[in-house]
């Protein structure tokens, strides 16, 4: 940027218009050093757009220097402070070497502060320069070291951390998530000989810390604690217990997978849903239905959610409550489109009567997964089908080809030509004359030459110019 | 075939992906890429995602990103989509912007409007109130598409579950319950552009909103195109302005800059 | 009665969150004053505590914010922090804060202070607080 239009912006971050200021802030993102300060003095401006954009300003431009200029916000007012801390995070590397000085800062909040920025800036930050500082005079440092700690990954600092379990609560709560994180086994007998603390606190942390680390010499201290503990502190065990894959077999198990499958966060759900397969518990069939229904489907992770769930159903197989959540009013449709696609990879021919009645409904979805699941039925596609085709499901297939829905229509001509039924050229035929979508008059011709090409050609004669064209186009494919 | 994706593969896809549209796929969504791409490689009947990229790199041509484009950004939308948030944009925020600005000229955007069903339902609901001309509404999306199609309005069954009874008798003309179009009065209200959220310059075109909505979007990208994206937008507000965004989205870890309002337990940021 | 707790550090908003959970109080979470003031807006919340702090929005905005907004500002406000300086304890009770503990706190410190507070809104309001 050239000197003139530099100034020019500097002196628009004095403008009367907050407008102009913020622009005159974003426009110096491009700026050099000669910025950093007007931008920094900007970050107290009284138009938070002004500041916002300051504050990114000043992360673009980044570098040592910017670094070095904002850190003496890190002792200003609170609003300040934090600006500052999230600039030197996002500055990230550069920030780096100006920041491990305030290690030995006599401010007990810069030494914190200091040590949480580096945790975050992760990349080439070194945990050996932070590991003393969980000897700190001040408890709050030597908490944000012992978490620096796993945050980094720093398997060495795993001794001095088991020393530091004799820190007060606070501080060995920070030091305990920090041996979860590096998942150290030979940390396991130090840790477990915390699970009878009178500290509820570390009780809890230690149970989870045990289930992060998953060692079979965690579970087994696990299982011993589970018969000695109720309420909360047992649900606890019982959850560290199934994230290390052990489900035990306690009274009422069924019931407490069902409600952290339902209340739990995705990675609990994901924990449950392997136990319940485990325990191969049908009654939840239901309600991973429902779940996988209810997600989100905007949200990307939702597919790979559902792709677990479905994972898991198949699993199950071809059972009765799969096939009777077709028929459960509690089962919404999203739901219902899951269990279909489901029930058509495996192919499971007592869920037939379902899939017809579900074409005649009134919601696209349900429609389309019912007629490929049933077109797989019919061809004998699924896993239990073993090859064989299924009369009942061929016949509806037949009819589909007739169906209001095109997409239905396309689903059973593609499939009435995988399977190569003589039976369905006449109703092929027709539809071939009739249909008015480009992709299916194309597709019927295609079916029409895989179940009889000579028959095809034989009364292609008596057809439109256009038609013949499709045939003729189609005919080269082959 | 060779349907499975490398991670250099990958890699190289999302750092394109990123490039032309801000988008960005951590490692943890690679089998979301996997999934909406497989269907462009069968289409263009290429033999997997090696070539696909390839074939990205060596035709530039906006018909293949359009379609890139639409894979990765098409989700299926609804008239009427979180309806406590329009009521609250109709009862509340519509009124007190015509009340600051002393008219009932009140401009819209809908950013990132997929196939129109957001745009229209605002304009139905703002000529329900009486309010139809001449406010100013703007539907945008990075997919030209999605922006085809929502210039055709026509919609399924599917698209139109939560209008209203009496909308759609009054908005829509229905085609024998197969598919329904939205009448010529609503279709002409709305102009539509391709606007890119984290380009500056595209964003630069839509200047002094009074309310935006950029629902269900921000999901997509990472925290650098959020924070772009959203900066972005806020300039494009008139001071006092409103932004709408999905119910489960939040700015919390994005920007200072917007002020958080609460009305009937929606959370609406305004540019104050 | 449900709390907010409000903390940019993971840690510590688990570490509070089991002390409130083991002294029989609902926990509901916030990683900034932001988040904070969206998930006042939107749950049922009857006491925040808050770290000072925190990125985009800092525990001092956030008191402002709750005392200034309508329908919220007779929610209480401890502070919960590292800063011992007296001049920030000023500052937080001026802002609107009715209680200020220094970190690191125990549980006990908390359910007193929680306690001492609705006490005192029952004895001067004629209480607002439900549970």
């Amino acid at each position: 940027m050239d000197t003139k239009r530099l100034l020019k912006l500097i002196n628009d971050l004095s403008h009367h218009d907050s407008s102009k200021r913020r622009s005159a802030a974003s426009g110096l993102s491009e700026g050099d050093e000669r910025a950093v300060y007007p931008l920094v003095k900007a970050l107290t401006d009284e138009s938070r757009g002004v500041q916002d954009a300051a504050m990114r300003s000043l992360v673009s431009i980044g570098g040592e220097i910017t670094a070095y200029m904002v850190l003496p916000l890190l002792r200003d007012e609170a609003a300040l402070r934090n600006m500052a801390a999230v600039i030197l995070l996002d500055i990230g590397q550069p920030a780096i070497p100006v920041i491990y000085p305030l290690f030995k800062d006599k401010d007990d909040d810069i030494r914190k502060f200091a040590v949480d920025i580096l945790a975050d800036i992760k990349t080439q930050v070194s945990p050996k320069k932070i590991l003393p500082l969980i000897y700190d005079t001040n408890p709050n440092v030597r908490a944000s070291a012992a978490k620096a700690m796993g945050r980094l990954g720093y398997k060495e600092a795993v001794p001095s951390l088991l020393k530091a379990l004799v820190d007060e609560e606070w501080v060995c709560f920070s030091v305990l998530e920090a041996l979860g994180e590096l998942k150290d086994e030979s940390s396991v007998d130090a840790i477990g000989g915390l699970l009878h603390n009178k500290s509820e606190l570390l009780r809890y942390a230690v149970i989870e810390t045990l289930g992060k680390i998953g060692s079979p010499t965690a579970a087994d201290l696990l299982l011993k604690h589970l018969s000695k503990v109720d309420g909360l502190e047992k649900s606890a065990v019982i959850k560290s217990l199934l994230a290390i894959g052990v489900t035990p077999s306690v009274p009422g198990i069924s019931d407490f997978l069902l409600e952290m499958f339902v209340k739990g966060d995705w990675e609990d759900k994901l924990i449950c849903l392997n136990a319940m397969v485990k325990i191969n518990e049908h009654n939840a069939i239901n309600t991973i239905i429902n779940v996988a229904g209810s997600l989100e489907p905007s949200d990307p992770d939702s597919e790979e959610r559902i792709a677990a769930i479905k994972n898991a159903l198949r699993t199950f197989g071809c059972v009765d409550s799969l096939i009777d959540a077709l028929a459960n009013p509690s089962v919404k449709y999203r739901g219902k489109v899951i269990a279909i696609e489901v029930i058509g990879d495996l192919g499971c021919r007592s869920a037939v009567r379902y899939l017809i009645d579900f074409l005649d409904v009134d919601l696209r979805d349900v429609r389309r997964a019912s007629i490929n699941a049933i077109a797989k039925i019919a061809a004998g596609d699924g896993e239990f089908n073993e090859g064989k085709t299924d009369m009942t499901a061929r016949s509806h297939l037949l009819s589909a080809v007739d169906a209001s829905d095109s997409h239905v229509r396309k689903a059973a001509v593609n499939a009435l030509a995988r399977i190569g039924d003589k039976a369905a050229f006449n109703p092929i035929f027709s539809l071939f004359k009739k249909e008015k979508y480009r992709d299916i008059i194309e597709d019927s011709a295609r079916a029409l030459l895989v179940i009889d090409k000579d028959l095809l050609l034989q009364q292609s004669r008596h057809l439109d110019e256009s038609l013949k064209e499709v045939i003729n186009l189609c005919l080269q494919e082959i | 075939m060779n349907f499975a994706l490398k991670d250099l593969t990958f890699k190289e896809l999302r750092d394109y992906i990123y490039d032309k549209s801000g988008i960005y796929i951590p490692d943890t969504k690679r089998y979301f890429i996997e999934n909406r791409l497989l269907k462009r490689i069968q289409d263009k009947k290429l033999e997997g995602f090696d070539e696909y990229l390839c074939f990205l790199k060596n035709n530039p041509c906006r018909e293949e990103m359009a379609k890139l484009f639409d894979a990765i950004t098409t989700n299926e939308t609804y008239f009427f989509r979180e309806q406590h948030q329009l009521d609250v944009f109709m009862n509340t925020v519509v009124p007190m912007v015509s009340k600051l600005k002393r008219s009932k000229h009140i401009r819209v955007w809908s950013a990132a409007c997929s196939t129109g069903e957001e745009p229209y339902t605002i304009s139905m609901m703002l000529a329900e109130a009486g309010i139809m001309s001449p406010q100013e509404l703007i539907g945008s999306d990075i997919s030209d598409g999605v922006l085809a199609s929502a210039k055709r309005a026509v919609y399924s069954s599917y698209s139109i579950r939560n209008v209203p009874e009496s909308y759609l008798r009054k908005y829509f003309i229905c085609n024998g319950q197969v598919s329904y179009e939205v009448k010529n009065e609503i279709k002409g209200s709305v102009n539509f552009a391709n606007i890119n959220l984290v380009k500056d310059g595209e964003v630069k075109r839509i200047r002094s909103m009074d309310v935006i909505f950029c629902r269900n979007v921000l999901i997509y990208f990472d925290d650098k195109s959020k924070q772009k994206a959203i900066s972005n937008i806020y300039d494009s507000l008139v001071p006092g302005g409103y932004l709408f965004v999905g119910s489960s989205e939040s700015l919390h870890n994005i920007t200072r800059a917007f002020k958080p309002v609460i009305i009937n337990k929606v959370v609406i940021y305004q540019k104050v | 009665m449900k709390i907010l707790v409000v903390d940019d550090c993971q840690t510590t908003r688990k570490l509070l969150g089991i002390y409130l959970k083991t002294k029989g109080y609902d926990v509901v979470f916030a990683e900034n004053g932001l988040e904070a003031i969206e998930k006042l807006g939107t749950d049922n919340i009857n006491l925040v505590l808050s770290d000072l702090n925190m990125p985009y929005m800092d525990g001092m905005e956030l008191v402002s914010a709750i005392k200034s907004t309508h329908g919220m500002s007779h929610i209480p406000v401890i502070m919960i922090t590292t800063e011992a300086d007296p001049e920030e304890r000023e500052k937080a009770f001026a802002a609107g804060a009715s209680g200020y503990l220094i970190k690191p706190v125990s549980a006990d410190d908390i359910s007193l202070n929680i306690r001492h507070i609705i006490k005192n809104i029952f004895e001067n309001e004629g209480g607002k607080v439900n549970g």
